[in-house]
């Protein structure tokens, strides 16, 4: 009976250990993704996107002191998403962008060069 | 030991109704959350595109707070989702005045026309100052079938031969220049756009003037007037120097009416045109109906002389006026003899 018990009070201690876990987890992926994002210049064609993912982030953080895992895991991977779509959405935008203004479109930057 | 409502019943049911109030304020609450939530997404739904170009900041700031009020809601938290919903708000009212700059509008043909206005939102404007604002080219702005690139007065309709541009009549005589032999002086068609001369110099243009060389007045065809002996033209009469006479009470012709009567009628040949109504008058003398039918006989007579002269009856128009028309005093010899006339009047010249 007593394993029994000990078996369930660490069941629950991992559980409860999870979310955490989780949400840390997804946070720190978001932002290496907005890291990325920004050291390759993506933000400058992504005002939308960049300024979504810091704010899930802000949000998702918040989540988290509440102890509100699952929340802050959601709202942390909304952040992440935003930042990876910035790959493929920062061409197109410049390119609109070149339209509109009357210009040619600047090349993208390489990978890791800060604009 | 005291049951708790036993002594304080008041403050039991008081305190059931402040739960109560509060559980129906909360629920309020978050229908109306729910419900300002809902309208705040429709909105910025059914403006995205514009605002992603014009206020993708603020866009992002509505999106994240209206997502976490959806989350503070679904908590059972009206007052957190409520706050969020505000900052919901104050940033889509940011994002609104963002959306006002024309210049970040979607515009997919690139000419300064968005797509929300442009009528052809795959064409670009062509930007020739011709309705440039529907976004519309208008590669022939006059719609004569000649392209503006070709039109030397796009928006003059106009035609091909002369480079799209309208051809004129300067002169406005009905004849365009191009086919107008004057052009800058009217003239008729039948001169080809020039003005007849007048080779007379009386006025009268030689186009219509019967006798081009020769002066006369306009009233005559510009034909020099005939002077008659025994006879005037006015402007309305054939007007007689001599008296016609008729037998005594008779529709018959004297003979020394007919030199008179025969100059009557060579005037009324020179003047092609003149219609003439003959009119006989009697004196006063004798009932009235015998006079009208006197006067009617007399004026017959002489529409029928004239016709014997080589008139044609179809100019000519003879009426009875009887007594009716005095020019003198009936009472004496001297009035009654002006009195029995024969007259001619000019209808038409």
């Amino acid at each position: 009976m007593r394993s029994v018990l000990h078996g369930l009070a660490l069941s629950a201690l991992l559980l409860s250990g999870c979310g955490p876990i989780q949400a840390s987890g997804a946070l720190a992926r978001a932002e290496q993704a907005m890291k990325e994002s920004r050291d390759r210049g993506y933000d400058q064609d992504c005002p939308y996107e960049i300024t979504a993912a810091m704010e899930f982030v802000r949000v998702a953080r918040d989540l988290a002191g509440r102890s509100e895992f699952q929340a802050a895991r959601d709202f942390a991977n909304r952040a992440a998403d935003l930042a990876l779509s910035m790959r493929e959405q920062a061409p197109r935008n410049a390119r609109m962008k070149a339209v509109r203004g009357g210009g040619t479109p600047a090349p993208a930057p390489e990978p890791g060069r800060n604009r | 030991m005291r049951r708790p409502t036993a002594g304080c019943p008041g403050a039991f049911l008081l305190g059931c109704a402040s739960l109560a109030f509060l559980a129906l304020s909360g629920c309020a609450s978050s229908s109306q959350v729910a419900r300002q939530t809902a309208e705040l997404e429709r909105l910025l739904s059914d403006h995205r595109d514009s605002l992603y170009l014009c206020a993708p900041k603020a866009l992002a700031r509505a999106e994240v707070e209206i997502a976490l009020a959806r989350h503070e809601s679904s908590r059972g938290r009206p007052v957190s989702a409520r706050a969020a919903v505000d900052r919901a708000q104050a940033a889509v009212r940011e994002a609104w005045q963002g959306s006002d700059d024309r210049s970040c509008l979607p515009d997919s043909d690139g000419d300064g026309v968005p797509d929300r206005e442009d009528r052809c939102p795959a064409l670009p404007e062509d930007l020739d100052g011709f309705q440039d604002e529907d976004g519309c080219p208008d590669p022939d702005n006059d719609q004569d079938g000649v392209k503006d690139a070709e039109d030397a007065c796009p928006l003059e309709a106009g035609v091909a031969a002369n480079r799209g541009c309208p051809v004129l009549d300067s002169d406005q005589d009905g004849l365009k220049d191009p086919d107008d032999a004057c052009p800058t002086v009217p003239g008729p068609l039948v001169n080809r756009g020039c003005p007849f001369q007048d080779a007379d110099k009386d006025g009268v243009e030689d186009g219509s003037d019967r006798c081009p060389n020769e002066a006369g007045p306009a009233t005559n065809d510009g034909c020099p007037e005939i002077q008659y002996k025994l006879i005037t033209i006015t402007e309305d009469r054939i007007q007689l120097r001599q008296k016609v006479f008729f037998q005594t009470g008779k529709a018959i012709l004297k003979n020394e009416s007919f030199g008179l009567l025969n100059e009557v009628a060579q005037a009324i040949l020179d003047h092609p045109k003149f219609q003439v109504r003959i009119e006989g008058h009697t004196d006063s003398v004798g009932s009235d109906v015998a006079n009208q039918r006197l006067s009617q006989s007399r004026a017959d007579t002489v529409r029928r002389y004239l016709v014997g002269q080589g008139v044609a009856p179809d100019r000519l128009i003879a009426i009875g006026m009887g007594e009716e028309v005095p020019l003198d005093d009936n009472s004496t010899e001297a009035g009654r003899s002006v009195n029995r006339r024969v007259e001619f009047h000019i209808l038409e010249r």
